[in-house]
């Protein structure tokens, strides 16, 4: 495999772009009307308009991929995340155009794509798993009686779904109906799939999860697990590995458990088990992903190992390079997610030019991004900026180095977390490592309303430059969309030049 | 001719008016401190060291973005108080609340009718941004007046989309 074919845009097409680089393979980006000035055009070989602004009328056309994999020569496809990395209809068409796809065969996606199809074959294999219904709801009545039984608080989940799209939490029988055709709707519009089942919510658990990877010829492996509780919206938004909580008992269990989950339904290449942990360290298998984790860079660190590098070798039907006891852990990784979003605004996604942005350097950061000063973040996909990770000897090195990344770091031009993301690391629950899947809507959400709220005032001669810079730059009274089109540095920069000092 | 501005952060104001040379900032002189500004970051030196931060607008608001701390900004100088008192003079009129697009997105669903009344808190519309779905509540009781929108319509933030009287 001498070329491959990246169907995904983004930061984790940048990121296979420049594994692909290393191992001397050529890349081709595919992208859509509205990504046609992304990083990820820019960092590969080759590029493929597939045309269309929503990823429905680009990234989803699975023809229109294979027939730009032909026309390139590309050999592989590798789907990243999200997309059609789930399809397993597409990773079949992939194989039958003789194409080598990166990623589980098209059999493991459908037996563990479909989360109730999963949920069943893990059952036979006697993996604990959260009660809830064996197949898709047919209607509202089914859910109701479900809940009779188990009680309420439920939960509805899309079949073919992930991201916390199609998702509801349902709390009494008279919100049942409204909630259902909601994720209905949600899952037909992200997955094309509308089917809905329905489980016992859990209140606060933990969502752990464990990295596995296996070869086609019958080797897998675990890689450890992430804690991956800090939610917002059914979505993380700050990951590492090692959790704190997991002892190295319950690591080797989860790890085996995941394993043999995967050797159930014939896995191959990456994977990822998602388990709930109740606070007596019980665990639940959730569900698989099939694909490569957006927060797959904190494995990467502790474990030494570049995922996508592993992916490549795998699909190629090369040995998985190392056994379960090469496999050792070093240290601690935190990423946070940069989302464009309205933290205090309920975490509503922001749209906009990424006007200013000065991304954090230095000792043992990496940083994962599609975007680049004068990005424009639109509406069409994900709001995310970047993934900032953090690495440290232990947790608390890797927190505080965290926190020293996240001070860097300046945006402009979008409502960002990171002021959020930098109060959670300075809490002495998150230090505690006490939390659980509702603790940022629940507890850190709020508290940071107050904070913000309360705010004490700045020095003066913050007050005395904002001031200044207001009369000489029009701060309050020119959009944002027009201070970046005219670099008004430069008219000052003239401006001063002729007059002395500009004051 | 720097115009005397009012400026609150967090919860904290300040006057700064121009003295001569130098500022007065809440009744206290100070030099006036050297700074850039590269689009909307600020470089200032202070007692000889620089401070970086950056002021930027989000929707109506601007927010000051200070190492890892992020702090309501309010700007008014003088010329802006003026205008204002004079707007607020011309426009008397009684407004119902508005229900206005809180992100861009597609009105998936309205829930209500013209003339139709609705308490406080009823969902009226569904909006879908990034493929999720967002219930809009009515801000107050009330009845509908107006629906600026339709379904399948795409909307700004900010756009208002059903007026309440």
């Amino acid at each position: 495999m001498k070329s491959v074919l990246i169907a995904n845009r983004g930061e984790i097409a940048v990121r296979i772009a420049r594994t692909c680089r290393e191992m001397g393979i050529q890349t081709v980006a595919v992208y859509s009307d509205t990504d046609k000035n992304a990083l990820h055009v820019r960092e590969a070989d080759a590029a493929y308009a597939l045309g269309g602004q929503t990823a429905s009328e680009s990234y989803l056309i699975q023809d229109r991929i294979i027939a730009a994999a032909k026309e390139t020569g590309a050999e592989g496809i590798h789907p990243g995340y999200g997309f059609l990395s789930e399809n397993a209809g597409f990773a079949k068409k992939v194989a039958d155009s003789d194409l080598i796809w990166i990623g589980p065969p098209a059999a493991a996606i459908d037996a563990m794509g479909s989360k109730t199809q999963a949920r069943a074959l893990m059952i036979k294999a006697g993996v604990p798993v959260v009660p809830g219904t064996e197949g898709a709801l047919n209607n509202a009545k089914e859910a109701a009686e479900f809940a009779k039984r188990a009680g309420y608080p439920v939960l509805l989940k899309a079949a073919a779904g992930g991201g916390g799209k199609g998702m509801r939490v349902v709390r009494s029988d008279g919100e049942l109906e409204a909630a259902l055709s909601a994720a209905q709707r949600e899952a037909t519009a992200s997955f094309g799939d509308g089917a809905v089942y329905v489980e016992k919510y859990l209140e606060q658990p933990r969502h752990i999860e464990v990295q596995i990877f296996a070869d086609s010829n019958g080797n897998a492996i675990y890689l450890g697990e992430r804690e991956c509780s800090l939610q917002r919206r059914h979505q993380k938004i700050i990951e590492e590995s090692p959790s704190a909580v997991v002892t190295p008992e319950v690591r080797a269990q989860m790890g085996e458990t995941a394993v043999m989950a995967a050797k159930a339904c014939g896995y191959v290449n990456a994977g990822t088990c998602e388990f709930l942990l109740d606070n007596t360290g019980k665990f639940y298998f959730l569900e698989m992903n099939t694909r490569l984790q957006v927060e797959h860079p904190v494995t990467e660190l502790v474990t030494g190992l570049d995922l996508v590098r592993l992916q490549i070798e795998v699909a190629r039907g090369n040995r998985l390079p190392l056994e379960q006891k090469d496999i050792t852990w070093r240290g601690h990784a935190i990423e946070v997610r940069v989302y464009a979003e309205d933290v205090l605004g309920g975490f509503l996604p922001s749209t906009g030019k990424l006007s200013v942005w000065k991304p954090p350097h230095g000792p043992a950061l990496r940083e994962d991004t599609g975007m680049y000063e004068g990005a424009e973040i639109s509406r069409f996909y994900d709001p995310m900026i970047s993934k900032l990770v953090a690495y440290g000897e232990n947790r608390t090195a890797a927190i505080e180095r965290m926190r020293r990344a996240l001070r860097e770091y300046h945006i402009a031009g979008l409502a960002t977390n990171i002021a959020f993301c930098n109060f959670i690391m300075e809490q002495p629950l998150f230090e505690r490592a006490e939390f659980d899947t509702g603790s940022v809507e629940r507890v850190f959400a709020p508290a940071y309303k107050s904070f913000v709220e309360g705010a004490d005032g700045l020095p003066d001669w913050f007050a005395a430059v904002i001031a200044l810079a207001n009369h000489s730059y029009n701060v309050h009274d020119v959009p944002e969309s027009q201070i970046s089109q005219v670099s008004r540095w430069k008219a000052v920069g003239r401006a001063s030049a002729l007059n002395g000092r500009s004051r | 001719m720097l115009q005397p501005t009012d400026i609150k952060i967090g919860n904290k104001e300040y006057d700064v008016r121009p003295l001569n040379k130098d500022l007065l900032v809440n009744g206290v002189t100070m030099p006036r401190p050297d700074f850039h500004m590269e689009d909307r970051l600020i470089r200032a030196r202070v007692d000889g060291r620089i401070e970086e931060f950056v002021v930027t607008r989000i929707g109506d608001d601007l927010w000051l973005q200070y190492p890892g701390r992020e702090y309501p900004l309010k700007i008014m100088t003088e010329r802006m108080r003026l205008l204002k008192l004079a707007e607020a003079n011309t426009d008397g009129g009684q407004h119902g609340a508005v229900i206005r697009a809180a992100m861009p997105g597609l009105v998936v669903r309205i829930l209500v009718g013209v003339e139709q009344e609705v308490k406080r808190n009823d969902p009226v519309l569904i909006l879908e941004a990034m493929k999720m779905e967002n219930e809009l509540r009515a801000p107050a009781d009330g009845v509908v007046k107006e629906i600026r929108t339709s379904e399948k319509s795409s909307v700004e933030k900010g756009d208002v989309l059903i007026v309440l009287s």
